[in-house]
């Protein structure tokens, strides 16, 4: 297996006497799409500010693909953290320029990166003339110069309209089709579904779990139901095999766990009816991934 | 060396309000020598004095004396070039890019050379001009002031850097640098000497002070500057300083959170 692009190893960060990152470690594995989730004050930024040395770590280390970090490490990285940062009195196309000169990089990417993101047109432009979305899309072109192996994206979408959203997360999935790994930081929990391959969750500076997504986030399929002989319904729905995971009672009514695609309400019904119950309330519910998030962040 | 010079020339090329603030200067070199050189006439037709003396040899000195009450404004572009990085928070972006938090901090120190070498080629172009206009001939004589004069405003621009990287707010540093030069360090230095030390042992060795003394006035500053330590001395203090306000500034920028 090959070395993971990006490995930390018990980071911590403190500000005075808060922790605002406690021995946090995780692997971020070649070509995945890895979505570092948590709520505002998690510590994503914190993570990625200290990895790009903008932050220095109270304790801990971290090495890209096995190597210890160096400034020319960073050439080949796109980063985009926190907020698009840019010289207000120049235009788009300055700024690009200041950006590759400082990764080593000819003027040549600067138009193709600009494309990728809607802006030529307004390439010559100042930056202070931008409204959010174009700065944010600005950002991300510059991730793109020099065409790196590895893009790191914070809060990607953020201050972007729904068709900006929807472009960027098109863009995204099809920089991961060309092979690239991408570390994006957001608490946007529905972004990370809808385009990461593995997960990273913190919570107050702690690293709750990580793991690929179909591990850390598995979805449920919940069956409820309910009967007036509450006591034998138990036992029978016990009888109904290996095919659900856990039954939880809730109120007056049982909750049965199948994984995803995998509830029969049919056969519920045939089961507890051939065992003489009557069941007054079926019903199939979707486990949300914001409702596993908040279980997953509120533990 | 050469590529940072580069980018820091990428960040300022289209830069109006930089190029339209030099250009003052500039002008400004000139127009106070002109005013001093006027001032000098009018004078003279009273009282046979040179106090500003235009002709060579002592035009060096001269335009030198006048040109360094002016170095405030090549240090607020100084503070300008720095605080503006922090406010646009492109000091992280250039480390994000690539940039080691070294190479970031000595392009700024490349920065303030540069601003120090305009300063000294258009005091040494003033010498020349008001030199050769009124002797009538050419000399290098006393250009040693030249020398002096790029000394003082090295140290100028990387106090004016210090203070910027230090409090990273342009307002703040800018109102710091005038209110100690012009004010601060006269004072805390006079009642050091004046009330403890009871002689001159303390404000002459003060970091702007010790520059301004390579350049003393070209009338009366000897008088004005009683046991003032020899050149070398002030030079050597002078470099001192200038290294001392570099190490800082690289040690606060390699070691701090940005």
């Amino acid at each position: 297996m090959s070395l993971p692009v990006l490995s930390i190893n018990k980071l911590t960060k403190k500000y005075g006497n808060i922790t605002a990152l406690d021995e946090v470690s995780f692997d971020v594995p070649s070509g995945s799409v890895f979505g570092l989730l948590g709520p505002n004050g998690s510590g994503k930024t914190t993570t990625l500010g200290i990895v790009m040395d903008i932050l220095k770590q109270t304790s801990g280390s971290f090495q890209f693909s096995g190597k210890m970090p160096t400034a020319d490490t960073r050439k080949n990285i796109g980063t985009l953290l926190e907020t698009p940062n840019f010289y207000h009195y120049l235009s788009a196309q300055k700024n690009l320029e200041i950006a590759a000169a400082i990764k080593g990089r000819g003027k040549n990417d600067i138009n193709a990166a600009l494309e990728k993101v809607n802006l030529a047109h307004r390439k010559d432009s100042k930056f202070s003339t931008y409204s959010l979305g174009m700065k944010q899309r600005l950002a991300i072109a510059s991730c793109l110069l020099g065409n790196p192996d590895l893009l790191v994206f914070d809060e990607p979408t953020n201050g972007l309209d729904p068709e900006g959203i929807a472009e960027i997360r098109t863009l995204i999935l099809r920089l991961a089709q060309e092979g690239k790994t991408i570390i994006m930081a957001s608490h946007l929990l529905d972004e990370v579904e809808k385009v990461c391959t593995h997960v990273a969750i913190l919570k107050k500076g702690k690293l709750i779990t990580a793991g690929a997504v179909d591990d850390v986030l598995v979805n449920e399929d919940i069956v409820e139901v309910s009967a007036d002989d509450i006591t034998n319904l138990e036992s029978v729905l016990l009888q109904l095999g290996g095919h659900f995971s856990t039954l939880k009672q809730v109120g007056n009514n049982f909750q049965l766990f199948f994984s995803m695609g995998k509830a029969n309400l049919a056969e519920v019904n045939q089961h507890c009816f051939n065992h003489g119950i009557v069941l007054n309330h079926l019903q199939l519910k979707k486990k949300s991934l914001e409702s596993k998030f908040f279980e997953l962040t509120n533990n | 060396m050469v590529k940072l010079l580069h980018i820091e020339w990428l960040k300022v090329k289209n830069y109006k309000a930089f190029w339209i603030f030099l250009g003052l200067y500039v002008l400004g070199l000139f127009s106070v020598n002109y005013i001093a050189y006027q001032f000098q006439i009018e004078f003279k037709k009273n009282v046979p004095l040179d106090i500003f003396p235009y002709s060579f040899p002592k035009v060096y000195q001269t335009i030198a004396w006048i040109s360094s009450w002016l170095l405030y404004f090549p240090g607020m572009l100084m503070i300008l070039i720095i605080s503006n990085e922090y406010t646009f928070k492109t000091h992280r972006q250039n480390i994000i890019d690539g940039s080691s938090r070294r190479q970031f901090v000595t392009g700024k120190i490349l920065m303030g050379l540069m601003l120090s070498a305009i300063t000294t080629v258009f005091v040494t172009l003033n010498s020349w001009g008001f030199g050769a206009a009124i002797s009538g001939k050419f000399s290098l004589e006393g250009i040693e002031f030249i020398g002096y004069s790029f000394v003082q405003s090295t140290c100028y621009l990387f106090f004016a850097m210090i203070l910027a990287v230090l409090l990273r707010r342009s307002g703040l540093a800018i109102t710091i640098f005038f209110m100690y030069g012009l004010i601060f360090e006269q004072l805390v230095g006079g009642i050091v000497d004046n009330n403890i030390l009871k002689g001159h042992y303390f404000f002459y060795y003060m970091p702007l002070q010790v520059t301004d003394m390579l350049v003393p006035m070209p009338f009366g500053g000897n008088m004005l500057f009683k046991d003032a330590p020899n050149t070398y001395v002030l030079l050597l203090l002078s470099l001192l300083y200038i290294s001392i306000f570099c190490f800082l500034a690289v040690r606060k920028f390699e070691k701090e959170d940005l």
